[in-house]
């Protein structure tokens, strides 16, 4: 049950900051926070709600610039707005695919990223798109790269007084193409168990500026690094997609747990890669108004499980 | 091959988004033309649960309750050395605080091994070492976090395995536990219960067999994940000794004598009054909040107490599906007839026997499926481990031996070279054959249950498996059963007809989602050609509602309903005596036409229709029309002896059904998807066919389920996966099946209108054809559930 806590809804930034720097723990949707105080896995004595803080709102695309969103932009905005499926795939595809659809009316970016959960479904998508976190206090504003913002488990390059207020992610050409897939084990309402996400500009055939991403791969959301190297500048073939996929399972570190072995992580990773670097070339090749078209799966040669067996007689 | 029997034309029906037919195979008192049973009715309690105005057990609440909270051990297995209660007491509102000595007498329906709250050792995690109660429930939680227990930490039997060794007892001494006939422990082991069936000589069978197969088949521990949990609110007073109730139970008489016991006070002061219940399939058969919330009240000086289970204690501490691991060898001729068969089963029940037995019973009946087999042996036992306790869950334990027989027939059939549907007709039963117990079998629609479900998925137009062009693979699977309803059994109920002319149904039958609250005044609808809107089901009161044993087994229109059809007998009875007195004749000369009109039969053009008996006048300051009805199977019921179990009737009703499934399986990811499902259950008649199809198509979705997703995962005693989240339950975004259902109507010579049980049977066959299914597409032998993408992606093929 939800204990008894005190609730400020400060209105005034500042006030904000110093409410959060003497302990407030901010709210913004509660799809994470309320949860787990009313399972008992936290207790809270204050809670600071930041919904009424105008620097964390609003969301706005310009082209040439890119998106800037205010971290209270709930998951379900950028669901359904279309210059994300046409500019930002993957990030369509993660927001998407967050719980349900109530929570993700609730559930916000800023609220994904603090949480800090390593199997966060928008935030592989926002490090493949190069976001860029803003955060504010007393001290005034600082831009921090998504990737570097995760110090550790649930942790963050955040100090007490300050508030993650806005996500900026840069426009894309129309070269680009992005792509995330999450491994769940059912529909909706599940976790992802593990995800890709892969972002690549192609330049004739020729790969650049690629950049993957894992989720629930190690504590925190990360890139690979080295299968982006395998790739970058490489042009298009099957075999260079296979070796970044070995890149990236061998660079992700799974454990074995009651969820599922280290081998089968490992298999999935290498797979799932595959198919998400499938994905995001494709949708590179395509123009902005058919980017949200869908990408048939494809098997690559090496993949287990594809041996197509003769059809047996009817 | 069996030949093809000659099939009654399909009716075919339409629902939106949703194709079934019915096939009627045989009639029993109906023509067809009846304007109220076999036609779909609204459910009677569907507006108030869509509205929200339901009242369940969570919503009862009394002036100056209090909040009753269990304190819980963190070990599986440990001695209580000491239970420190001290700091519970400070917290501020606290009023109770209990520990095992303050009620030491265990309890149990079979076997009395369970204490209410745990007293010289923990036998789970998630047993209750104190309870509480207080103001708030605030502070009971509080003060329940804060009682302190000393432990001796015991070793943990985790697993089956482990139990069966018998080095580490769960009971150390079941001779000193209250047992009841139906339970069978053995002393100095782990076994709490166990069931032998024989039939003929085995041995005998398998020498006169072309091939013998073996195999062995698991199924995980299930959790019921009610949407309600569980949940009670007593007032229990100390002087008057006064027990009351409120709780949402699928056996109010069960848990009154249960309680009575405990407590020590005759059953008559114990009274329940039944909410509206969120949930049931076997997982509210039991008494769990109850016992804890009177024990609270009573030392709360009658202050009424309401205990209510959070999710976590749901998971941890109420009742689950037992793992099973069976066993199985058959003997074939090589044209696939089976000449004897042997099933092994060890279950893994838990800390306590709870309704074990009755699971092992009713599976160990169902082991060998609707099949004829001349030579059988089914040997199970029920062993104790340090896990949650296993009970009923939708079935009975048969879903769990229908996965065990169905595997060994499409092993079977693959070794033959045989059509997994042939082998199953080839050896099917039909009416006039022996079953397993010796009886001879009537009202068997097996086979017209294996075609129908076949031909709702195409059977003969699909392989068994195939390659798509994409890569994935495709397989069906087809799966049958029988299972009994627990007999013998009674029932009753009183028809109450108000002064308007409207009926009351007075009827322990619990609504719990099956729909029971619509088929019962059907019935009475039926019968006296009254309109179902003037006939509704009253509250379950067992200080009022007469006797009914248990809302379980899928038992309750086929009994309820012949105990309401017996009662409308006498409601038509009164009535024309109550007209004769009005029309000042004899009460010979009244009849009860099949319309529904009270006619004198010397002057048709007297009459009153039962729509009009409130206005008519007949009823005014006459003695009131009420009328009791009672049904029971006692007499039918031929019990089967404990050494074999042989019987010429073990059951009032088998019930049959198959279906069979067409999956699609990502080879990379190894996710399932359930494209098709063609289900088929010889219902007898169906009483509220949208309620028939709604409990088939509610099962094939929890089948999925259980089939590819659910499992509760225990490392050493502890259970890592007791939330919504770890735990994974079908979604609506995973029930996107097609979904087509075949009633077949084979009327029951017992059954009121004909009628078969169909609470449990759609679940049945589900997790087996869809096994089958994806074993097919694999082209392996998926011998335990749930089958998860690693089991896909690491599996081992089999050589065709």
């Amino acid at each position: 049950m939800l204990g008894k806590f005190e609730l400020y809804m400060p209105t005034d930034f500042q006030e904000a900051c110093a409410l959060k720097a003497n302990g407030a723990l901010p709210v913004a949707g509660g799809t994470d926070v309320y949860v787990n105080m009313h399972g008992g896995k936290d207790r809270v004595p204050e809670v600071l709600d930041i919904k009424q803080l105008k620097e964390l709102q609003g969301h706005s695309y310009t082209e040439g610039k890119g998106l800037d969103l205010g971290a209270l932009t709930a998951h379900r905005i950028i669901e359904r707005w279309d210059v994300i499926k046409q500019h930002y795939y993957a990030f369509f595809q993660g927001c998407s695919q967050v719980g349900s659809v109530q929570i993700r009316y609730r559930g916000t970016l800023g609220g994904n990223i603090m949480n800090g959960a390593p199997s966060a479904d928008s935030i592989g998508p926002m490090l493949v798109h190069d976001a860029v976190a803003v955060v504010a206090g007393p001290n005034g504003e600082r831009s921090i790269p998504l990737e570097k913002f995760y110090t550790g488990f649930k942790k963050h390059d955040i100090k007490p007084d300050e508030l993650l207020t806005r996500i900026r992610i840069p426009d894309t050409p129309e070269n680009a193409g992005s792509a995330y897939y999450k491994y769940t084990r059912r529909g909706a309402m599940d976790l992802a168990l593990m995800g890709v996400s892969a972002y690549v500009e192609l330049d004739g055939d020729v790969m650049r500026n690629v950049r993957i991403a894992l989720t629930t791969a190690a504590p925190t959301p990360m890139r690979s690094h080295a299968a982006e190297e395998v790739l970058e500048g490489q042009p298009v073939s099957d075999d260079i997609i296979v070796k970044a996929a070995e890149a990236v399972a061998s660079e992700g570190k799974p454990r074995s747990s009651w969820r599922s072995s280290a081998e089968f992580r490992v298999r999935l990773l290498h797979d799932v890669t595959i198919q998400v670097l499938h994905e995001a070339i494709e949708r590179a090749g395509k123009p902005f108004d058919q980017k949200c078209e869908p990408i048939p799966e494809r098997l690559y040669p090496g993949q287990d499980g594809l041996k197509p067996r003769p059809k047996e007689e009817v | 091959m069996a030949k093809k029997i000659d099939l009654h034309p399909y009716e075919a029906y339409h629902r939106e988004g949703q194709e079934w037919d019915r096939l009627v195979v045989k009639r029993k008192d109906t023509d067809g033309t009846e304007k109220v049973i076999g036609q779909s009715q609204i459910r009677k309690d569907g507006v108030s649960k869509v509205i929200g105005a339901t009242q369940y057990g969570a919503d009862i609440n009394f002036p100056g309750q209090l909040y009753g909270v269990a304190a819980r051990s963190p070990h599986p297995h440990a001695k209580i050395l000491a239970v420190h209660t001290e700091k519970a007491w400070e917290v501020p509102g606290v009023k109770v605080v209990l520990t095992g000595k303050d009620y030491p007498e265990p309890y149990g329906q079979f076997i009395a091994d369970q204490p209410i709250i745990a007293l010289d050792k923990v036998r789970y995690q998630g047993e209750p070492v104190a309870a509480v109660a207080a103001e708030t429930e605030e502070a009971a939680r509080e003060a329940a976090s804060l009682i302190e227990v000393e432990y001796e930490l015991l070793p943990v039997v985790n697993d089956l395995e482990e139990s069966m060794k018998n080095e580490t007892l769960i009971h150390e001494d079941w001779d000193s536990y209250e047992c009841s006939s139906a339970c069978f422990p053995k002393q100095g082991t782990n076994i709490g219960d166990e069931f032998h069936l024989e039939k003929g000589d085995v041995e005998k069978g398998f020498a006169e067999a072309d091939l013998v197969v073996e195999s062995k088949f698991r199924c995980g521990q299930l959790q019921h994940t009610l949407i309600e949990t569980h949940t009670s609110t007593a007032i229990a007073n100390p002087l008057t000794q006064e027990i009351q109730v409120w709780t949402p139970n699928q056996s109010p008489f069960g848990i009154r004598s249960l309680m009575g016991k405990i407590f020590g006070v005759p059953a008559e002061k114990v009274r329940l009054t039944l909410t509206d219940i969120g949930g049931g399939f076997g997982g509210k058969y039991e008494a769990k909040c109850e016992p804890l919330a009177i024990a609270l009240s009573l030392k709360a000086g009658g202050r009424p107490v309401k205990v209510t289970y959070d999710r976590h204690e749901e998971f941890a501490a109420t009742v689950c599906r037992s793992t099973v691991q069976y066993y199985i060898k058959t003997g074939v001729k090589n044209d696939g007839t089976i000449t004897a068969q042997q099933v092994t089963g060890y279950w893994d029940a838990g800390a306590y026997v709870t309704t074990n037995p009755r699971v092992d019973y009713n599976a160990g009946f169902a082991a060998n499926g609707p099949y004829k087999i001349p030579n059988t042996k089914v040997d199970t036992y029920v062993y104790m481990t340090n896990r949650t306790l296993g009970t009923a869950y939708r079935g009975f334990g048969v879903t769990e031996a229908a996965t065990l027989h169905e595997h060994q027939m499409d092993i079977i059939a693959r070794k033959l070279g045989m059509d997994p549907l042939d082998l199953r007709l080839h050896n099917c039963l039909h009416d006039g054959d022996v079953g397993i117990t010796g009886e001879i079998i009537s009202t068997c629609a097996v086979e017209e249950c294996l075609r129908a479900a076949a031909d709702n998925i195409e059977w003969d137009k699909i392989p068994d498996r195939w390659v798509d062009e994409e890569g994935y693979l495709w397989g069906k699977g087809i799966a049958c059963f029988n299972k009994l309803t627990g007999t013998p059994s009674t029932t009753s109920c009183i028809l109450k007809m108000n002064e308007n002319g409207s009926l009351y149904i007075w009827s322990a039958s619990r609504e719990m989602g099956q729909g029971v609250t619509t088929t019962m005044p059907q019935f009475a609808a039926e019968s006296l050609h009254m309109d179902l809107e003037r006939i509704s089901v009253s509250p379950v009161d067992t200080s009022m509602t007469p006797y009914d044993k248990t809302t379980t087994s899928s038992r309750s229109t086929f009994h309820s309903g012949n105990a309401i059809l017996e009662a409308c007998e006498d409601i038509k009875r009164q009535l024309c005596d109550l007209a004769a007195i009005k029309w000042k004749c004899d009460a010979e000369d009244v009849t009860y036409t099949d319309e529904g009109y009270i006619q004198r039969l010397s002057d048709p053009e007297q009459h009153i229709h039962i729509s009009e008996v409130g206005q008519s006048g007949i009823m005014h300051e006459q003695p009131p029309v009420i009328a009791i009805g009672r049904y029971g199977t006692s007499d039918i019921f031929d019990p089967p002896p404990v050494e074999g179990r042989q019987s010429k009737r073990p059951t009032v009703m088998w019930m049959i059904g198959a279906q069979a499934a067409v999956v699609k399986v990502n080879p990379v990811t190894g996710r399932v998807k359930l494209v098709k499902m063609g289900a088929s259950n010889d219902i007898g008649k169906a009483i509220n066919p949208t309620g028939v199809l709604q409990q088939v198509e509610g099962s094939v979705i929890m089948g999925l389920g259980h089939t590819i997703m659910e499992e509760m995962i225990y490392e050493d005693g502890n259970l890592r996966n007791g939330n919504m989240v770890d735990y994974k339950v079908p979604t609506f975004m995973d029930s996107d099946v097609d979904i087509k259902i075949t009633m077949v109507e084979k009327g029951h010579p017992e059954g009121p209108y004909g009628v078969k049980g169909i609470g449990e049977p759609g679940l049945v066959p589900t997790a087996a054809a869809i096994a089958s299914a994806i074993s097919h597409a694999c082209n392996t032998d998926f011998d335990s559930l749930p089958i998860k993408p690693e089991h896909i992606l690491f599996r081992k093929e089999v050589a065709d």
